[in-house]
C-alpha cells in the first residue's frame, strides 16, 4: 500500500472520530443545541486544534517512515489527490447549494410541512456549516481510497 | 458552452514486466530508478495507471531501449 494510501486511511479514521466529537458537542439526538458564542468559538477552536494536531501525528509518523524523512509520493499519487480534491469540491459545491436552496425555500414554502431548520440560529448555522466542511475533507479521504483501486488514466 | 471531447478509444500496453525481470530488476528497483513509487510500477505493469509522458521516457531508459519496445499503442483496445 502507497505511503498516500496508508495517509488518506488514517486520515479518514481521525476524521470521523473528530466529526463524531463534534456532533456530540453540537447535538442532542437530532436537535443542534443551542449554545452561546464563547461554547461555539471553544468547540470551533477545539475542533481544529484535533484536525492540526491529527493530521501533523499522521503525517509525522509516516514521513519518519519515508526515506527522505517526507510522506512519498510520485505523480500518481499526486494524480488521484487532484481528482479526491475535485470531488471534494463539487461535494462542498452542492452541499452549499442545497443549503441555500433550504433557505430560500422555507420562506417561500412558509405554509408547507418539511423538514426546516432555525435559519437564526448561529449554533445551527455553525453546525452545518462546519459539517460541510468536515464532510468535504471525507469526501475527499474515501475518493482517494477509491481511486487507488481503479483504474487511472490521464485527464 | 465549452464541449468536452470525448476521447477516442485506445488503451497504452507495455512490456515492463518482462523486461524487468530480463533485466533483473525488482518493481522497487524500478521504482528507485525512474522516481516513482513501488505500487506505481505495479499499477502500470497492470495497465490499470497510464503514466505520463515523461514517466515513460524515464522506463524506457532504465531499460536503454526505445520508447516503442516498452509502450504501444493499440487503438482498438
Amino acid at each position: 500500500m502507497a505511503q498516500a494510501e496508508k495517509y488518506a486511511w488514517v486520515s479518514l479514521i481521525t476524521t470521523g472520530i473528530i466529526y463524531w466529537y463534534f456532533q456530540m458537542r453540537m447535538l442532542d439526538g437530532w436537535e443542534v443545541v443551542d449554545q452561546s458564542p464563547s461554547r461555539l468559538l471553544w468547540v470551533f477552536g477545539t475542533v481544529v486544534a484535533m484536525f492540526i494536531i491529527a493530521e501533523g501525528v499522521v503525517a509525522g509518523f509516516l514521513a519518519s517512515k519515508g526515506s527522505d524523512g517526507e510522506i512519498e509520493k510520485d505523480e500518481r499519487d499526486l494524480d488521484i489527490d487532484r481528482r479526491a480534491e475535485q470531488n471534494a469540491s463539487w461535494f462542498t459545491i452542492a452541499a452549499l447549494n442545497v443549503l441555500i436552496f433550504q433557505l430560500i425555500a422555507q420562506d417561500a414554502f412558509e405554509g408547507h410541512s418539511f423538514t426546516r431548520f432555525d435559519a437564526s440560529s448561529t449554533s445551527t448555522l455553525f453546525f452545518l456549516l462546519f459539517s460541510i466542511v468536515i464532510i468535504s475533507s471525507i469526501v475527499h479521504r474515501i475518493s482517494t481510497l477509491i481511486l487507488y483501486r481503479r483504474p487511472l488514466r490521464s485527464a | 458552452m465549452i464541449a468536452k471531447k470525448k476521447p477516442p478509444k485506445g488503451r497504452v500496453n507495455n512490456e515492463i514486466r518482462a523486461l524487468r525481470r530480463e533485466a533483473g530488476l525488482t518493481q522497487q528497483d524500478l521504482a528507485d530508478h525512474v522516481g516513482a513509487t513501488r505500487q506505481t510500477i505495479v499499477a502500470i505493469e497492470q495497465g490499470k495507471y497510464a503514466p505520463s509522458l515523461e514517466l515513460a521516457f524515464r522506463i524506457a531508459r532504465a531499460f536503454a531501449r526505445d520508447f516503442e519496445d516498452v509502450f504501444q499503442f493499440n487503438p482498438e483496445g
